[in-house]
């Protein structure tokens, strides 16, 4: 029964998320679906709902001021449940439904949402407990939202963390990842409604969604803290707005879904700039319209894509003296970010470097860059890859559409934003939304091949599609079946989180002990997502330092008096000695475990 | 499936003479070799350039070669 209130908070979400969502009702085309509307509502009322989160947050974050904005979005939310239950009444309609596919989705769901029942385990190696689930964690501690000085990636925009924190608010510490389920179902209903859009019937949507939930490079970016599933559908919902909008108020809901998705990350921002450049030339070469009237819409977009990222950027310049924060280094001419060491900019730049390498960024690489993400995805820090469809069967998608300006602005926007990626970060679930696009084009490719080439190639694009399909799932399912037998047996959960959490018995200890009012960690590698306690950690992982005048353990030491802690935590360090001298005075060791030492300030 | 879809040649290809001839018998050959040389590439690379693969193919050289 202790998953239950993780389900209850996710479902208060999602009704939330489709009453925010129901305000951008009067800014979709005529000529869109109910599937259409749906998948837009939901997107953005996701978005919304966290950029709301963050702004009440500013300035009161209690479990109160949650449930005022999440009741005040389920009140709104009348009419999108009845238009969902339209839309899930006719895809389940024997007609349209399709059996096969709906089963593999139907799988995947099932999976994903009884392993996200599993508590978190984990170190700093696990970017869910270094910073998406801490930032919350500490938020709703201190009832504001703040960065956590020792964690800089918590400067981030935090559209989705800030729902990671009504979730643990409401639901406690399995919300966050049940809200697995939530994302990927706001990316398959998008999905469907592009699928369709791009000319496909209900059975090739069903299809669709089908081998991207059976792609695990995408299923990677949509559990465990990782936002890039919900980044994805943002950007691509803001896509479809980008190449079917006409009037200023179609304008202004692609505006709305790029600064949702520049609030969610900063790579939202490149996103936004290759959406407006394709916006613009589909808009003058392939529609037709005349350059003022363009430029004037455009213009729409780009301030209300301003207007709604704002509150993320003007934050950080307000208080931190750079709108990115962590500041790319070009932004280094024009501000002075504050308590920016050049020590955590080289370390950052590191990561990037080497977690983004790919196969390399030469000229070659990237015209190899087709193939070498659909057979060696492992090197883009993607294992399990995006099957074969968007390879084999994409290239015929592309010919069977070739004179549709939607499809044309899509392909566009792809092979951009696929470049752009490629000078960046090679990070496979980085690159989401071309996948996404990639098996549509696919299934139209499938499709083509299959009804007008010949008996031949209908059966070789079939085994494809079950290669792929077969291939991903058989890499998904074992993926999580440890959080699913996590979820299932509470003996194997108990087992896991002492194997898996490093220190977990200084943390059982610290969290137990009621006189244990503020804990000093002295080690930067302790993950202190897991203490449930005020703490003060002088050295973050990328060389933060929080204490002014505090480079090294004496030095924090000498400040013990100013810092109010009751505690601290103390481990051995890799030449077998303690940050601390044995029997410090002033100190009184309450707890010892193998490396591990928790001292009370006396 | 398709609601909407369009020959691959366009219309020059209904006219008859070479177009017609690539229309139907080279473009069809030039798709099953694409699909095949895919699916082809996926067991070369994918299964038996994996660590199971390459255990599976070391066992079976091993057996003929004792």
């Amino acid at each position: 029964m202790n998953v239950l209130p993780a389900i209850l908070a996710n479902i208060v979400l999602a009704a939330a998320a489709l009453g925010f969502g129901s305000l951008l009702l009067r800014l979709f085309p005529k000529t869109f679906s109910e599937l259409d509307r749906l998948s837009m509502v939901f997107l953005g009322g996701l978005g919304l709902l966290g950029t709301v989160l963050f702004c009440v947050g500013l300035i009161w974050f209690s479990r109160g001021a949650i449930l005022v904005v999440l009741f005040s979005g389920i009140l709104l939310s009348w009419k999108s449940l009845a238009l969902a239950s339209r839309v899930f009444r006719s895809a389940f309609e024997k007609s349209s439904l399709t059996i096969l596919p709906a089963a593999i989705v139907a799988g995947v769901f099932l999976v994903t949402a009884v392993g996200g029942l599993a508590l978190p385990t984990g170190d700093m190696n696990n970017d869910a407990i270094a910073y998406h689930y801490l930032g919350p964690k500490v938020w709703l501690r201190e009832s504001v939202i703040r960065p956590v000085p020792d964690e800089v990636l918590t400067y981030f925009p935090v559209v989705v963390e800030t729902q990671y924190a009504a979730l643990m608010s409401l639901g406690g510490e399995r919300a966050p990842g049940f809200f697995a389920v939530v994302s990927l179902a706001s990316l398959f209903l998008l999905c469907a409604s592009l699928a369709i859009r791009l000319g496909l019937d209900t059975s090739g949507a069903w299809w669709t969604v089908a081998l991207i939930a059976a792609m695990p490079a995408v299923y990677r970016g949509a559990f465990g803290g990782f936002l890039d599933v919900l980044f994805a559908g943002f950007v691509l919902a803001a896509a479809r707005m980008a190449f079917d909008a006409e009037e200023p108020g179609h304008y202004a809901l692609f505006g709305i879904f790029c600064g949702i998705s520049m609030g969610t990350k900063y790579t939202g921002i490149v996103a936004w700039a290759l959406l407006i450049f394709c916006s613009f030339l589909v808009s003058i070469w392939a529609c037709r319209r005349h350059l003022a009237v363009v430029l004037k819409s455009l213009g729409i977009s780009c301030a209300v894509a301003v207007a709604i990222a704002s509150p993320f950027y003007l934050r950080n310049w307000i208080l931190y003296a750079c709108p990115i924060y962590p500041p790319p280094p070009v932004l280094l001419h024009f501000f002075t970010p504050r308590n920016m060491t050049p020590a955590v900019m080289q370390e950052l730049l590191k990561n990037v470097r080497e977690t983004g390498l790919g196969m390399g960024g030469s000229v070659v690489e990237l015209f190899l860059l087709p193939f070498n993400l659909t057979y060696h995805t492992a090197n883009f820090r993607g294992a399990g890859g995006i099957g074969l469809i968007p390879w084999a069967l994409g290239p015929f998608g592309v010919i069977v559409r070739r004179r549709d300006p939607f499809a044309i602005g899509l392909l566009l926007f792809a092979v951009l934003q696929t470049a752009a990626w490629f000078v960046t970060a090679q990070v496979s679930r980085y690159l989401i939304p071309v996948y996404v696009i990639g098996a549509i084009f696919g299934v139209l490719g499938w499709q083509y091949a299959a009804r007008s080439v010949s008996w031949n190639a209908r059966m070789l694009s079939a085994v494809t599609v079950a290669i792929s399909i077969l291939y991903g799932m058989y890499t998904i399912i074992p993926d999580r079946m440890e959080d699913v037998h996590a979820a299932l047996s509470g003996s194997f959960e108990a087992k896991r989180r002492l194997e898996e959490i490093p220190r977990v018995q200084s943390f059982d200890y610290i969290n137990g002990d009621p006189s244990d009012k503020k804990i000093l960690i002295l080690d930067r590698g302790i993950a202190a997502y897991f203490i449930d306690k005020p703490y003060i950690k002088p050295f973050g992982r990328w060389g933060e330092q929080t204490l002014p005048g505090a480079t090294d353990v004496p030095e924090v030491m000498a400040q013990l008096p100013s810092l109010g802690v009751t505690h601290i935590l103390d481990v051995r360090l890799a030449d077998g000695s303690f940050y601390l001298p044995e029997h410090p005075p002033g100190l009184t060791l309450v707890f010892e475990h193998g490396d591990e030492r928790v001292y009370r300030v006396d | 499936m398709l609601t909407s879809s369009e020959g691959i040649s366009g219309k020059r290809g209904q006219r008859g003479g070479k177009p017609s001839v690539i229309k139907r018998v080279l473009w069809p050959r030039l798709v099953e070799i694409w699909i095949f040389i895919s699916i082809a590439m996926f067991f070369l690379i994918r299964v038996l350039g994996s660590q199971t693969g390459q255990r599976f193919v070391g066992a079976m050289s091993l057996r003929h070669h004792p």
